[in-house]
């Protein structure tokens, strides 16, 4: 016959409640870590910085961190120096129009316009839109190749898409340009979501 | 140059608070880095690689069934950043011999390596008779249109070709194939200058240098890198086909490519440039976007000349040049220690675009000092010409000059240098005028206002009395009735004289010629014109000069304005003239702030008198401020001049990129692998500002670069010397890295090229 060799188990005893409490606390802080590191990740990401031009009735927060430029044609335009490849870019533009143009004759003029610019331009939809403060508005939606303008330079071209929010306030169109890589268009749109949220047109 | 370098890390807590490693691993500076073949790798400061950059390779192309076709090739040098080039006019305008649809533009993207076709460009204006042409980068290669505010292209800067001296070194660039090879220079020297009329002493400038045909239209430049001249020679041949030319291509359809396909057309060899001097006006004029109008006149233009061909004759030479373009006398034979001799010679039926060339040989061998490759016709339709050079020694020999048009010799003459001086009769220095009450002449010299009566002063030197003399007197061309009178010589040997010729009712507005001969020779010539109304013993041919900014006909009712707000586009000179006859060679000129904008020399095309010739300037998008001057003469006339100011009436200083300095590139790799890293952003900052002032502001950059797929980078503005500067470098899945204190000595002359190593971020 064949013995056995047991182990007999020790009685199980029921835990204290300085144990349970120790063991919540634990827990708990545990998901408080990861909440907080959560936060504070959102709020470094997500940090913006203030931008106004008072003279062009524009106010907004843009990520912070990035590359601001008030010299072109345009109010502003920031763009994220760390992405790889094209830098993800925000800018607001003002046009002077003509007493009877719509949002929709704008698009097709930035349409026509960046079609004789941009190459492989496509534009990919046209639809109606809310800005945030209520104001309707016209949402473009595009796609380009973007090509390094210094020839001495090999680079692959690069497929951006881009968003534009045309809408129409004291006689001039308000252009919001929002273009990203193509492979990061779903990761950063919550860029503009959140450039929207805070741009103030007076 | 020095390099060095200092980590600053407080403005990078914000953007990345738990990322704090800056390091700089390397910066390697490598100087004298020049790979153009044959090029001036020892020389001073002339950057090779910059310039080499800068000088492209130019295509015109046609449409042809199923395709496009090459119909002329040469080079051209960028002279602005934003995409100006310079070239020759024969290279880009659109001719029979050359059909051009478009100009392609290719450029050497690697050193040693042919250029790349990456642009496509348009001519900004140009100026066929000095053949120099202005274009301006204007669409990518695949068709879109350029934002040139976007482009940093390399560029060179003009010389002052005036300044150049016998002997100065220049080196020249350009691409000497149908553009399989590579950019080349060639290093020469200064040899002479050729003088040719409507332009003067320096309308060319002669270099021993051996230039291919197809490098016209490319860069000399001295030893600074400045450039101080155009290579410029034309492809010769009659009825739209050169003497020399390639075929390449099946430009007919038919799968063949035989003598019924066109053909390239390529010069020769190069032994003269084009002054940058005659370049600075075409070129100031495009940088601000101002275009020759043209002029017009709303009646009856008189009909140019027919399909004649053209002609050369009466070929004789003179050993100076008077200050009206006329020989002071005629030589047979110059004694040794010459160091001026022009030959001058009629034309007849000459037009814009005709190929002329003169050879040289001095004891039956050829001279290419002297002698000049084909070149476009640059004078009027019809009248006297010369070409030749003084200041520079003749050496002694038997010299034959042969002209050839479109590649045809038309005519030629001999010279012998050498020996003593002659004491032989001689006619010299003729001028024209009015009679004053003392018998002296008087006026301008060689345009005479309207009256019965012309009379000419010239000097006689070494006459015999008794031998026999004769003045023979022409109007356009043809002998005046009465106006042969031969005699024999009684006034002594040496002095002045004056003779006349008249007429009861009036001599007729146009062009005159005065010959004196001795024993039957030709001695001396000079011609003049009878033009305008008498203004004391002046004539006076434009009046009523006034500008407008339109043409209605209100505005050419009315006197005119002097001030114009800057939004115009164009400016009016209207004038009114008299008795002046048609194909009577006028010259305007352009003048922005007193600089030369555009100068012609032309035949009248209007009728005798009338009101309303209109000559204009213009701009696509509106003329920039500035003070506007035309400037009008006939003959030596003084000339006249009209005025207007637009918006503030001086241009605006701008501060626009330079191309002295230093260039910037280099290479951004993983530490690891070392391998080129794609996508990473090289930031140069402004020289006031450090890495720790850095708060992401662009005004706060001097140059940008993104890294190609090699890793390469290029900050495309050249950095001004003895400065420091500091540099950000981003890339994504590594580590960030700056440094300040890069250094540029106020003599640096080689680019700087940075090897820049990147840590990943793990």
């Amino acid at each position: 016959m064949e013995g056995r060799l047991v182990f007999p188990l020790p009685p199980e005893e029921p835990l204290s409640r300085v144990q349970r409490w120790a063991h919540a606390i634990a827990v708990l802080t545990a998901l408080l870590g990861f909440a907080l590191g959560f936060l504070l990740k959102a709020q470094i990401v997500g940090a913006t910085t203030p931008f106004r031009d008072l003279a062009a009735g524009v106010l907004a927060q843009y990520p912070a961190g990035w590359l601001l430029d008030t010299q072109g044609d345009y109010v502003f335009r920031a763009r994220d120096p760390g992405a790889p490849g094209y830098r993800t870019t925000l800018q607001v533009a003002l046009v002077p129009i003509g007493p009877d143009a719509t949002s929709r004759s704008i698009v097709d003029g930035l349409t026509l316009e960046r079609a004789q610019t941009l190459a492989g331009y496509q534009v990919n939809g046209t639809e109606p839109f809310t800005l945030p403060d209520g104001d309707e508005a016209t949402r473009l939606e595009y796609a380009y190749a973007e090509t390094e303008s210094n020839p001495f330079l090999q680079s692959l071209p690069v497929v951006v898409r881009g968003v534009d929010i045309v809408t129409i306030k004291r006689g001039q169109a308000i252009i919001i340009t929002f273009r990203v890589e193509q492979d990061r268009f779903e990761d950063e749109f919550w860029r503009l979501e959140q450039f929207l949220a805070t741009l103030e047109l007076l | 140059m020095k390099t060095s370098f200092g980590g600053s890390n407080s403005s990078w807590r914000r953007w990345n608070c738990s990322k704090w490693m800056v390091v700089l691993l390397l910066v390697g500076l490598i100087v004298g880095r020049v790979d153009v073949p044959r090029s001036a790798a020892a020389q001073g400061s002339l950057d090779a690689d910059n310039i080499a950059r800068a000088t492209v390779f130019l295509a015109g192309v046609y449409d042809v069934p199923g395709g496009r076709a090459i119909s002329c090739v040469g080079t051209g040098t960028f002279v602005s950043s934003d995409g100006l080039i310079l070239t020759n006019a024969h290279n880009v305008t659109d001719s029979v011999r050359c059909p051009v649809d478009d100009i392609a533009v290719s450029l050497t993207l690697r050193l040693g390596e042919p250029p790349v076709p990456t642009y496509y460009a348009e001519v900004v204006d140009y100026n066929l008779g000095l053949d120099l042409a202005v274009l301006r980068v204007a669409r990518e290669i695949d068709g879109r249109v350029i934002d040139r505010s976007m482009l940093s292209l390399p560029f060179v800067e003009l010389g002052d070709s005036n300044q150049l001296r016998l002997d100065d070194t220049i080196t020249v660039f350009g691409y000497p194939g149908l553009g399989e090879d590579p950019v080349e220079s060639t290093r020469g020297t200064v040899v002479g200058f050729l003088a040719e009329a409507n332009v003067g002493e320096r309308a060319w400038i002669k270099t021993e240098a051996s230039i291919p045909g197809v490098m016209s239209g490319g860069g000399a430049f001295d030893s600074q890198g400045r450039l101080i001249g155009i290579p410029t020679t034309a492809p010769a041949g009659t009825s739209g086909t050169a003497l020399d030319c390639r075929r390449v291509q099946d430009t007919n359809g038919d799968s063949l490519v035989d003598s019924r396909d066109n053909c390239i057309p390529v010069a020769g060899f190069i032994n003269a440039l084009r002054p940058a001097a005659l370049a600075r006006g075409l070129v100031r004029a495009a940088q601000w976007g101002i275009r020759d109008r043209g002029h017009q006149f709303s009646g009856q233009v008189v009909a140019p000349a027919g399909d004649s061909a053209p002609t050369f004759g009466r070929l004789f030479f003179s050993p100076a040049v008077n200050e009206a373009g006329l020989p002071t006398t005629r030589v047979t034979q110059l004694p040794a220690g010459a160091n001026s001799l022009y030959l001058f010679f009629d034309f007849a039926n000459m037009r814009p675009g005709t190929v002329y060339e003169l050879r040289v040989t001095v004891n039956g061998i050829p001279n290419p000092r002297f002698s000049l490759s084909p070149a476009l016709w640059s004078g009027p339709e019809r009248g006297l010409w010369y070409i030749g050079s003084s200041g520079q020694p003749w050496p002694n020999g038997t010299y034959e000059f042969t002209l050839f048009i479109e590649g045809i010799p038309v005519g030629d003459e001999r010279i012998t240098i050498g020996g003593p001086a002659q004491a032989t009769p001689q006619f010299s220095d003729i001028a024209f005028g009015l009679l004053d009450f003392r018998g002296n002449v008087v006026g301008s010299g060689y345009v005479l206002p309207s009256g019965n009566v012309a009379s000419a002063l010239f000097i006689y030197r070494d006459m015999i009395d008794g031998i026999p003399w004769e003045q023979v007197w022409y109007y356009e061309g043809v002998e005046v009735p009465n106006g042969r009178v031969a005699g024999t010589w009684n006034l002594g040997p040496n002095g002045s004289t004056t003779i006349s010729i008249s007429n009861a009712q009036g001599l007729q507005p146009g062009r005159y010629r005065l010959e004196l001969s001795i024993q039957g020779a030709l001695s001396a010539t000079a011609d003049f014109v009878i033009a305008g109304a008498q203004q004391g013993a002046f004539a006076q041919v434009f009046e009523n000069l006034r500008v407008a900014n339109l043409l209605t006909d209100e505005t050419l009712g009315s006197a005119g304005s002097t001030s114009f707000p800057n939004t115009i586009t164009d400016l009016y000179a209207l004038i009114d003239w008299r008795l002046l006859a048609p194909n009577t060679p006028w010259t305007y000129r352009w003048l922005l702030d007193g600089s030369t904008l555009f100068e012609h020399t032309e035949g009248w095309v209007a009728p005798e008198s009338g009101s309303n010739f209109w000559i204009a300037l213009g701009s696509d998008l509106h003329l920039p401020d500035g003070t506007y001057t035309l400037e009008l003469r006939v003959g030596d006339l003084p000339p006249v001049t009209v005025s207007a100011r637009v918006g503030l009436g001086q241009l605006p200083v701008v501060q626009g990129n330079t191309a002295s300095g230093v260039r910037m590139s280099g290479q951004i790799v993983d530490a690891q692998t070392g391998e080129g890293i794609p996508g990473a952003l090289f930031i140069l900052l402004e020289a006031e500002f450090s890495v720790q002032d850095f708060v992401w502001d662009e005004s706060q950059i001097f140059g940008v670069s993104l890294s190609d797929s090699q890793g390469r980078f290029e900050i495309a503005r050249l950095l001004p010397r003895d400065a420091l500067y500091s540099v950000v470098v981003v890339a994504a899945g590594y580590l960030p890295v700056s440094a300040d204190g890069i250094v540029v000595e106020a003599d640096a002359q080689e680019p700087v090229i940075l090897r820049l190593e990147m840590n990943r971020d793990l």
